[in-house]
């Protein structure tokens, strides 16, 4: 097991690297932050002397060394935008990312148990068909119409809630819906064809046999051998809750990481932008270790 | 008898009285006042967040509209584009390059501290040579050399050249409380600012508001509204429909011109101002066949500038004739622009030596993505065929200062210094960082301009300057964009024709 561990820690390490170097790269020929920085009345002079200030002068490849062994230490530059350290902007940030990561993690699972649980029950039946066509509808709806559809019903029409900012958890709801929703329907369809798949498997037909009720053999023989790839699903999801952020908290003015790296990017404030892909990163492969590891206890046949 | 008079007279003022002061029976009634709430909040939203509340650290304007607020300048615009006094109550040049400043008595900081000469020269010396701070400010003060306090009134600002748009830019910097700074640290300052302006800074939580209050002790007065709130909006559908919803009052200018229907369908109002920025199609005169001034004149005769604004822009933009406009220093209103004449436009070019038109790159960035492709359709018309090319910004403005750009592109140029010298000297001066331009006839006139502080020797050579433009048209000057703002019913704000975020006067009537 530690063995194991230690391998994915070493694997994460190469794969921050390799997505270090991507971004580094993509932002290099993405502009000049130097002339995005200045007014527009600046000369060549006051051009020339932010490059050198910001170190922009140097050859690429050593502005990327200079960049990594400066973040190992933690230390991913100062924002030119905001003066201040770019680890401390995308860390004061991660809290409100999580929270509605986190939200959006429970609305996707209370929309999807049920919806796949219940199509897989009544396969074929008119409520299979349309907790299916639910789930597909909010898979399908891409998170920025469906964010601003739900600012027009939920705040604009029947001003339930606030359309808009942070702070408070009416103002969680929307985003969480949003993004939730939308991942609901790749859970919901997978945990249906799982549920399928273990209801058909001959100690589901013993349960059954013995006389259990319905609901004992769905919730505590079949479900919890159909969530193994539906925790994979899950973990996997992350990720996409995490880049989903980036345009629901955009749309939402929400106050996370995601509407701090979309002004970043625009900027040009490399520094930000950086430091944020490699949290996020870090984030991604954390998540996706813990859910392997997770394995061992929802399926004890499974060691490292 | 005298009694009869004393009576006969009182029958005669008494109904007048009456009409006067409940008004005639005839006439209409007088229009209800607005009430006003002197308690209101008002909340703005804008499109981003401020980075920081320090007012001498950048020129970022999303930051400016919010910290200007809480600070003044040495002196101010009026609404017709004149200096007028703030913090400085006259000031006098001694000779071209020193500039005296004699200073309001009795205004306080918002901490109590009074205001004095010493705290414009730290003002001034934090944004020239503080390394901590940085100031992207410093660039805008370049030809200050020195600043002397005189004594708590008045202040000597010496330059190295001749400067005739310090005052202009001295509008631009809010002058700090030294006291406070000095006190606070660079980086607490940046948080809790402290100045002498109508509001008072309360909070700020990143990415979702500034809060800001009443300043009771403000010297010009007192606010519309007790309580000012900043949010940062980014979507322009997400900030319409919170105006719609009333969790702000006004969108300050991040709609577009597609969502003025909607605003004004949900009850709202929508006030449009032409912008400081105005749109020009630039020629690289480096390159061919833009070297030939009869190219450059058909290119300008080819392009329909009210077909665009009318059709493409819904009428909200504004025909400009030469490269600045009507309130800007160095307008000459005596210069018409080229009308649309294709056919004079092909005549043109077949004495170039196109009698067939050619081929050429056009590029503008993704803002004008549209206007690019109506302007390769209209030089259609007279033969010219535009390969266009459509820029992310950063990318746009690295290629324009590499010269790297197109053959023709399309360049916008904010012009918020309301002077000629701003257009013509860094976007038309042979060799300047955003110039396309070699005309020596200019070059002669603009920097005489940009040296001079005698106003009426600079209007005469931006005059000529206008002449030689229009003649020789390097740039077509197409239009200047509209700023639009959104309100809700019962907010009372005008903007300013400079697009500074004023909110000293704003009245909100109360909630119904």
């Amino acid at each position: 097991m530690t063995h194991y561990v230690a391998r994915r820690l070493a694997h994460a390490i190469l794969t921050v690297l390799a997505v270090s170097l991507l971004v580094f790269g993509l932002l290099q020929m993405s502009g000049d932050p130097a002339t995005a920085m200045l007014p527009m009345e600046a000369t060549a002079a006051d051009v020339a002397k932010l490059r050198a200030d910001l170190g922009l002068n140097r050859p690429i490849a050593e502005q990327y060394v200079l960049f990594l062994s400066r973040a190992v230490r933690g230390d991913f530059g100062f924002s030119y935008r905001h003066r201040q350290g770019a680890m401390s902007i995308v860390i004061e940030r991660i809290p409100a990312t999580l929270e509605l990561a986190g939200a959006a993690l429970a609305v996707s699972l209370a929309l999807a148990i049920p919806m796949g649980m219940l199509g897989a029950w009544k396969r074929g039946s008119w409520i299979d068909q349309a907790a299916m066509m639910v789930a597909v509808t909010g898979q399908s709806m891409p998170t920025f119409w469906m964010g601003l559809m739900l600012i027009l019903i939920a705040a604009v029409t029947l001003r339930w809630l606030p359309a808009s900012g942070g702070g408070d958890v009416r103002a969680l709801i929307l985003p969480a819906v949003t993004l939730g929703a939308n991942m609901a329907g790749i859970t919901a369809r997978l945990l249906r064809s799982s549920l399928l798949e273990v209801l058909s498997k001959d100690y589901v037909r013993v349960a059954r046999a013995k006389g259990l009720v319905e609901r004992t053999v769905l919730w505590h023989h079949a479900l919890r051998n159909a969530a193994l790839p539906v925790v994979t699903m899950v973990g996997l999801q992350i990720a996409y809750l995490l880049a989903g952020a980036i345009i629901v908290e955009t749309v939402f003015a929400y106050p996370g990481m995601g509407l701090l790296v979309i002004q970043a990017i625009t900027a040009h404030d490399f520094p930000v932008v950086q430091a944020f892909v490699l949290v996020f990163t870090l984030m991604v492969v954390l998540v996706n270790l813990a859910v392997d590891l997770l394995y061992t206890r929802l399926d004890p046949r499974i060691a490292y | 008898m005298s009694c009869r008079v004393r009576r006969s007279w009182l029958v005669v003022v008494f109904p007048l009285l009456v009409v006067a002061l409940v008004g005639s029976p005839f006439s209409p009634a007088p229009a209800a006042v607005p009430r006003t709430d002197p308690n209101a909040r008002l909340v703005v939203a804008q499109a981003s967040d401020v980075t920081t509340l320090d007012p001498n650290a950048d020129t970022v304007v999303g930051n400016h509209n919010v910290i200007d607020n809480m600070f003044d300048s040495l002196l101010d615009r009026s609404r017709d584009g004149k200096f007028v006094p703030s913090l400085a109550l006259s000031w006098r040049y001694l000779d071209s390059t020193n500039l005296k400043f004699f200073l309001r008595a009795n205004v306080k900081f918002h901490d109590g501290n009074p205001f004095t000469a010493a705290d414009v020269k730290f003002t001034l010396d934090r944004i020239l040579g503080d390394k901590q701070l940085a100031s992207k400010m410093a660039g805008n003060m370049a030809t200050i050399k020195q600043v002397v306090a005189n004594d708590d009134r008045t202040v000597t600002i010496t330059t190295s050249v001749p400067d005739p748009e310090l005052l202009q830019r001295l509008t631009e910097v809010p002058i700090v409380s030294k006291a406070a700074v000095e006190k606070m640290g660079l980086e607490a300052f940046a948080r809790n600012p402290v100045g002498t302006g109508p509001f008072r800074f309360v909070d700020w939580r990143k990415d979702q508001y500034v809060t800001m209050e009443r300043f009771d002790g403000y010297w010009r007065g007192t606010t519309g509204v007790k309580t000012l709130v900043w949010r940062p909006i980014p979507e322009p559908s997400t900030q319409v429909s919170e105006l719609q919803t009333g969790g702000i009052d006004i969108a300050y200018q991040n709609i577009t011109v597609d969502q003025i229907p909607q605003i004004q369908r949900s009850g709202n109002r929508v006030i449009g101002i032409p912008s400081a920025r105005l749109l020009y199609g630039v020629f690289n005169m480096a390159k061919k066949p833009f070297d030939d001034k009869r190219v450059r004149q058909a290119v300008t005769y080819a392009i329909d500038v009210n077909s665009i604004i009318r059709n493409l822009l819904n009428g909200h933009a504004y025909r400009i004739n030469e490269p600045v406009d009507s309130q800007t220093f160095g307008y000459d209103p005596t210069v018409t622009p080229y009308p649309y004449d294709p056919a004079r436009a092909k005549q043109l070019l077949a004495e170039a030596g196109y009698p067939n038109g050619f081929q050429t790159g056009c590029e503008a960035r993704v803002a004008f993505k549209d206007v690019i492709q109506v302007v390769a359709q209209q030089l259609a018309q007279v033969g010219v065929k535009c390969n266009i090319v459509v820029d992310e910004t950063t990318v746009h403005l690295r290629k324009v200062t590499d010269k790297t750009m197109e053959p023709f592109f399309l360049w916008t140029w904010a012009n918020s210094e309301y002077d000629a010298d701003s257009v013509l000297y860094h976007m038309m001066r042979t060799g300047q960082l955003y110039s396309m331009t070699s005309l020596p006839a200019l070059d002669a006139l603009v920097d005489r301009g940009h040296v001079s502080v005698d106003a009426a020797e600079r209007l005469r050579l931006y005059h000529q300057a206008m002449q030689v433009v229009k003649d020789e048209a390097p740039v077509v000057s197409l239009y200047q964009t509209e700023s639009l703002y959104g309100l809700r019913p019962g907010v009372n704000w005008q903007p300013r024709p400079d697009e500074r975020a004023d909110f000293m006067r704003a009245t909100k009537e109360p909630a119904k």
